[in-house]
């Protein structure tokens, strides 16, 4: 082989090994996040079946373009108290072995909350339907941060009705 | 140097699953309901978990880790005075109540307190129940009319292996005990 064509060959190589290399890469970035995944069959006559096999990452960055408002009406809906729990339960749940938490097998009713890596998986199997729920622990401190993150600073409020809800808010960088 | 770096990586490994093991005890808890549709209940919670949860626990009368317990019928001053006289006794049976429905012990031998109280009946439930004495001062270590759950459970896990709670009933068997696996099979303690 002559030298031209070596190099040739190192820059075409280059061309396509590069990318594949970058692709590999964020193939198990994606994997490493693990999947996000609702499976929900309603075994009633006219039941809806729900299907949704979503990569952490995307449900991660789907969370930066949720609205400030959006994000304002889940603080207000998770009480920050409970937030800190599920912070602390992630961060139990990230150190200890995968783990089957809570069997109960009954006769109508089959329920299953276990760890499998670097996911929570809640099974429910009843009569009437099969609920498959599997999340990535991550996730869970994704949503807090970003519910936590935009109910900092100071929130001007609007009496709605009866009800009480945060229409603008001013972030002080504190 | 090399067989230096070779022992130092060997007891690492020999050393590491110990310490891991000691700090990593489970709380196991069975309920199996007998006859046709009996429910099988296994939960199987690492202590450390129980541990960092209770402090955020915020109730009326359960905050910190603690439980207030004088708006009750329990008095946290006199179970702290009776646990007292009761470490400073020999070992021995301390209580005992025979009844026509039921007998009941509480008793202290070894590290452990005991209370059986067994049903006369002969459907009835038989339970049996062996607290660490380290657990009950750990209890009994909060002031006031507090008891301080969080301190029993870390002596839980200090304590080591062992069965708390026992009922044995012709309805359902329970059975609450703690060890380092975090399945909870395989363990007849």
């Amino acid at each position: 082989m002559n030298p031209r064509t070596r190099k040739i060959l190192l820059v075409l190589g280059a061309l396509w090994g590069i990318p594949l290399v970058a692709m590999l890469a964020a193939g198990l970035w994606v994997k490493s996040l693990g999947m996000v995944s609702v499976h929900v069959a309603d075994r009633r006559p006219g039941g809806t079946n729900v299907n949704i096999q979503v990569p952490g990452v995307l449900a991660s960055a789907g969370l930066m373009f949720l609205p400030d408002v959006v994000c304002a009406e889940m603080a207000d809906d998770v009480d920050s108290h409970w937030g800190e729990v599920v912070k602390a339960v992630e961060k139990e749940l990230r150190n200890c072995p995968d783990a089957v938490f809570v069997q109960v097998d009954g006769d109508d009713e089959n329920v299953s909350i276990r760890k499998e890596g670097k996911h929570l998986i809640i099974d429910v199997d009843s009569d009437d339907e099969t609920v498959h729920l599997k999340v990535p622990f991550h996730l869970v401190s994704t949503v807090l941060s970003k519910i936590d993150g935009d109910s900092k600073g100071i929130k001007i409020r609007q009496v709605d009705g009866n009800r009480c809800r945060n229409v603008t808010r001013i972030v002080t960088g504190a | 140097m090399r067989s230096n770096l070779l022992a130092a990586v060997a007891l690492l490994v020999l050393v590491s699953p110990a310490a891991a093991s000691d700090k990593g005890r489970w709380l196991h808890i069975r309920v199996d309901e007998s006859g046709p549709g009996g429910e099988k209940v296994r939960v199987n919670v690492p202590l450390s978990m129980v541990e960092s949860l209770l402090p955020l626990m915020d109730d009326d009368d359960f905050s910190g880790g603690r439980i207030r317990v004088n708006n009750h019928d329990l008095d946290a001053v006199k179970l702290r005075a009776i646990w007292k006289a009761v470490r400073e006794a020999e070992e021995g049976e301390y209580v005992t109540v025979e009844s026509d429905d039921e007998n009941v012990r509480v008793s202290r031998s070894g590290q452990y307190l005991h209370v059986n109280v067994d049903d006369a009946d002969r459907d009835g439930e038989d339970v049996n129940v062996r607290i660490p004495t380290l657990v009950m001062d750990a209890l009994l270590s909060g002031t006031g009319d507090e008891l301080d759950l969080v301190a029993a459970i870390r002596a839980l896990g200090d304590h080591g292996d062992g069965e708390l709670i026992r009922v044995d009933g012709d309805d359902e068997n329970v059975r609450i005990w703690v060890d380092a696996s975090n399945s909870g099979e395989g363990s007849t303690k």
